[in-house]
């Protein structure tokens, strides 16, 4: 669905990003990992069209530089790191602009709206003023907006760019987000999300993208990425890995630092 | 929906607001004052007019209380979406040398209009159109990055630009007659006293086409409030949209500069309050900034002509005594951050 062949992204002379074949598919969920300024913004960045990269990235089968705004906003949302909280912008309000590729009047919006807040259990901050809300909730009402920009009557070979979607969220929510992004992939659609919790990346991702320096180390399961010797180099730290008890996946744990 | 009922309150509170006022500077004056003038012209209303009172109403009062309208109208709506656009309460067409630049080239055609054979009220509204047009783009490509708009940078070609707007406004009195000269100092103070059915047309159609443009606009308008790059993701054309923005914000403070002179601190201060009331949602604070503008200016003419009647005072003096220390006070308010994310 989204196949990437580049061979450099550079910034005024900078290189960001190397090179990077691969495919990413339908259906799947990957989570980008890797250190502080390992690149991964930069790949959400360049996956969203806005760096110019050298090679192709084709969506869809069509080159992503060909895509115009309004044609990309049905098939592709993206969620930047940095959430806007407008003064005095409705939660609702926020949600309901996800909508403004369908041209669909505002009460239809509306609806849509606080059907995906209800489904991320935000309903009832719904009339809130987002500059009121937590960093949280704040978090929770930017990914019902991506999914209500995509929500459309024929789901599949959608894409939902998300850099850090959980990073402000407690337990509860890591876990009700986390499970809404995997039901929008198992409709045949595509999530890339930057995270920092290896746990959740491998209770949830089918793939880990792992970057380091902006190259691509690996991209494979989690039980193939989530080894000691990997993540000991990516991270400079020791690491111990377990296994879930009840669904097999690999659990990371690490050594707190001693003064 | 609680929200809606409180915001369409303020709707109808400038509704009422525009009602009063033009009320107001109707029916009273520093020559003729009865608060029954407005209804006069219907039957059954008292006695019938006078001829002075018709001349007075209709020739003086009603073309001035439309251009009011109009002014303050746009100057807000302008200022709504140039702080939109820059994400930022203060960029305001005054501050940010829109009304300078209009100003100068629509001096620039009524001084030296002779000499180069461009006369005419046509010529200045287009000359002023053009000078807007001018400093919003320069002033928009110095301050924008990559990043969005610098708003220090943003202020400070404000400076730079008003700054070279005055001395060329200098250097234009230098070669304008005594009645070019009479203009001038009015121009750069802004009234509403020129009002007349004669010049009128020219400023309702540019007023009135800017106005309706950016109506349009507001919901991809609505869109920047995330940010030109989440405005992109959500699908719209943000090149585009830029352009046409800066296009009908020129026309509109254009129209207004050819009409009335540089009238500040409407576009700052109008958008300011409205959103302090309705929030930063263009659907609502577009139309009530229009409204509170509209009726807050032509309540401020009513005073610029009655405090020191018989004379006038220039109506740009009275806005700028309160607006500079309401900017002041903004930019206070900024330093502290009080709303984060505007």
């Amino acid at each position: 669905m989204l196949d990437i062949k580049i061979t450099h992204v550079n910034y005024s002379h900078k290189r960001l990003l190397g090179a990077f074949d691969l495919s990413l598919e339908a259906g799947e969920f990957v989570a980008v990992i890797g250190e502080n300024g390992a690149g991964k913004s930069t790949l959400l960045n360049t996956l969203a069209g806005e760096l110019d990269y050298h090679g192709s990235i084709q969506l869809n089968g069509r080159e992503l530089t060909s895509w115009i705004p309004a044609q990309l906003a049905p098939v592709r949302a993206v969620m930047e790191q940095k959430l806007s909280a407008p003064f005095g912008l409705t939660v609702a309000e926020l949600v309901g602009m996800g909508r403004f590729w369908s041209h669909e009047p505002d009460y239809a919006a509306h609806q849509r709206a606080l059907n995906w807040l209800e489904r991320l259990d935000a309903a009832k901050f719904a009339e809130r003023t987002m500059d009121t809300l937590s960093g949280g909730e704040q978090q929770r009402a930017h990914i019902a907006r991506c999914l209500c920009q995509l929500d459309v009557t024929v789901p599949g070979e959608q894409m939902l760019l998300l850099d850090e979607p959980t990073s402000a969220l407690d337990v509860y929510h890591q876990h009700s987000v986390l499970a809404e992004l995997r039901r929008f992939t198992q409709q045949g659609n595509l999530v890339v999300a930057v995270m920092h919790d290896l746990n959740l990346a491998s209770l949830y991702a089918d793939n880990i993208l792992l970057l380091a320096d902006g190259e691509l180390k690996h991209f494979a399961k989690p039980e193939a990425v989530f080894r000691t010797e990997i993540l000991e180099q990516t991270y400079r730290s020791p690491v111990y890995i377990s296994e879930h008890p009840s669904i097999r996946k690999p659990m990371i744990f690490t050594e707190p630092r001693h003064l | 929906m609680l929200m809606t009922f409180e915001r369409r309150r303020w709707l109808i509170a400038g509704t009422l607001g525009i009602l009063a006022s033009s009320w107001l500077l109707l029916s009273s004056g520093p020559v003729l004052s009865d608060w029954r003038l407005p209804l006069m012209w219907l039957p059954g209303f008292g006695t019938p007019m006078s001829e002075l009172e018709l001349t007075v109403v209709t020739q003086l009062r009603l073309p001035r209380l439309v251009l009011g309208l109009l002014v303050g109208a746009v100057l807000a709506q302008s200022g709504t979406a140039m702080q939109t656009l820059c994400r930022n309460p203060l960029a305001d067409p005054g501050l940010i040398g829109i009304s300078g630049g209009a100003a100068v080239f629509a001096l620039a055609v009524i001084a030296l209009g002779e000499q180069i054979g461009l006369q005419g009220s046509i010529w200045v509204s287009l000359a002023a159109f053009l000078g807007a047009l001018l400093t919003t783009f320069v002033v928009y490509r110095l301050a924008g990055g990559k990043t969005g708009v610098d708003v220090a940078i943003l202020l400070l070609a404000g400076v730079a630009i008003n700054a070279l707007a005055g001395s060329l406004l200098g250097l234009l009195s230098y070669y304008a007659d005594d009645d070019a000269l009479r203009l001038m100092s009015f121009w750069q103070m802004g009234s509403l006293a020129g009002a007349s059915w004669q010049q009128l047309p020219l400023g309702v159609v540019l007023m009135g086409v800017s106005s309706i443009a950016l109506f349009m606009l507001r919901k991809p308008i609505n869109t920047l409030l995330l940010g030109e790059r989440q405005a992109r993701y959500l699908g719209v054309n943000t090149v585009s949209l830029k352009r046409q923005l800066i296009i009908w914000v020129a026309l509109g403070v254009g129209g207004a500069v050819a009409l009335t002179g540089m009238i500040g601190f409407v576009g700052l201060i109008i958008p300011h309050i409205a959103r302090i009331l309705v929030g930063a949602n263009i659907r609502w604070l577009m139309p009530v900034s229009m409204l509170f503008g509209a009726a807050v200016l032509v309540l401020t003419d009513w005073i610029a002509k009655t405090i020191v009647a018989p004379a006038e005072l220039p109506i740009g003096i009275i806005t700028a005594a309160v607006g500079a220390p309401f900017f002041i006070y903004l930019l206070i308010q900024q330093k502290r951050r009080l709303h984060a994310g505007y």
